[in-house]
């Protein structure tokens, strides 16, 4: 019986091509292939998707990291090198201590070089807002405008508002009320950094 | 019968076979492979017609040592596509069985026809193919698990499985 189907099975498969010669083809040389008129569409699409998608998570400081994952600049303490404003461009000694370090548990602590300003930072899409600042009350009765320049730099930082943040290398760019403020980066945060004092 | 190989060493020696060539040599009894796996003509060619039209867009034919083989292998991975987007559109119809009225010889051998390539093409993919390739190409199991990238035992196992499920669902002939 074995032998039977078998014979069955090849007979009918056989029979079945033979219907299909030469002449009833359809076609008698390749045909050009089929471009979808979609397809170009799409890949536009998704090339302007992935370039957005890329420059939000750039300039969140995502450089490389996956969604949901900390923005570039936590985890370490960041030294201010320079203030920018629309009419000015000043430089930060390396004597003058002015410093931001962000925490992984969402603290942030600012150093205006004179003060240390302790609070939290929350995300945002394009960078943080701080909140809850406490601060220790040192007075700066001094003339210095480099000085002067960071401390009202850093107090604005903390004052609310929120703070546009990317991370490009080891330089962090925070940009608020008109101002770009330039970070190097120091090194990951140590729980000394939250205790005000000599720079490290 | 089993696919033709191209002798060891000659490679240097090998012609470089256009695919225009190829076409010509391999395309009717591709469809036919096609046909058997899909069920219908106009699949068959789509499917047949792709596979050459991707080996002359990339220019593969100066690579193909065993074009027989590999036209085989390509073949049956687009008819394997094919059956997975008619399944997502819809579930496989039932049988043609529909001939009710007693008739001549011929009338009786199309009814008897149509319900083995019902059975055939209720067969998992898998061992529709090992059918198709051991009694359409009456290739060996040897040749079949090489086309189908599996072992020899494997193509077996296959074969045994459909032979089995055929017997089940055709009956014994004295049923028929």
């Amino acid at each position: 019986m074995s032998d039977e189907l078998e014979q069955l099975v090849r007979g009918t498969l056989r029979r079945q091509a033979a219907e299909i010669t030469q002449d009833s083809l359809r076609h008698h040389d390749i045909r050009p292939v089929r471009r979808s008129r979609v397809a170009p569409v799409l890949l536009v699409l998704a090339c302007v998707v992935a370039v957005a998608v890329g420059s939000v998570l750039i300039y969140q400081g995502h450089t490389a990291s996956p969604l949901g994952t900390p923005p570039g600049y936590v985890g370490y303490q960041w030294r201010l090198t320079e203030v920018a404003t629309g009419e000015a461009n000043t430089v930060v000694s390396q004597d003058i201590r002015a410093t931001a370090s962000f925490f992984p548990d969402g603290t942030v602590v600012l150093v205006d070089s004179v003060n240390a300003l302790t609070g939290r930072y929350d995300g945002t899409a394009t960078g943080f807002g701080v909140r809850g600042i406490g601060t220790t009350l040192a007075l700066y009765d001094g003339r210095d405008p480099v000085r002067l320049a960071v401390v009202t730099a850093v107090d604005d930082l903390a004052s609310g508002q929120h703070v546009d943040a990317a991370v490009l290398g080891e330089t962090l760019t925070l940009r608020a009320a008109g101002r770009t403020l330039t970070f190097q980066q120091v090194g990951p945060v140590h729980p000394s950094d939250l205790r005000p004092g000599p720079s490290r | 019968m089993s696919l033709p190989r191209s002798p060891a060493g000659a490679a240097a020696q090998r012609r470089v076979v256009p695919v225009r060539e190829l076409f010509e040599q391999h395309y009717l009894a591709m469809v036919r492979i096609a046909y058997s796996v899909v069920g219908d003509r106009e699949s068959a060619e789509d499917v047949v017609q792709d596979v050459f039209a991707t080996l002359q867009k990339r220019d593969r034919a100066a690579g193909l040592t065993e074009p027989r083989h590999y036209l085989t292998v390509a073949v049956l991975n687009r008819s394997r596509s094919v059956l997975r987007r008619r399944r997502l559109l819809r579930r496989a119809g039932p049988a043609r069985v529909e001939h009710e009225e007693a008739a001549d010889e011929s009338t009786i051998r199309r009814v008897e026809s149509d319900r083995v390539l019902a059975a055939v093409r209720r067969l998992p993919t898998r061992q529709r193919e090992v059918v198709v390739l051991r009694f359409l190409e009456d290739l060996a199991v040897r040749e079949i698990a090489r086309v189908l990238g599996i072992t020899p035992a494997a193509a077996s196992s296959s074969l045994n499985r459909a032979m089995s499920t055929l017997r089940q669902r055709l009956g014994s002939p004295d049923e028929r």
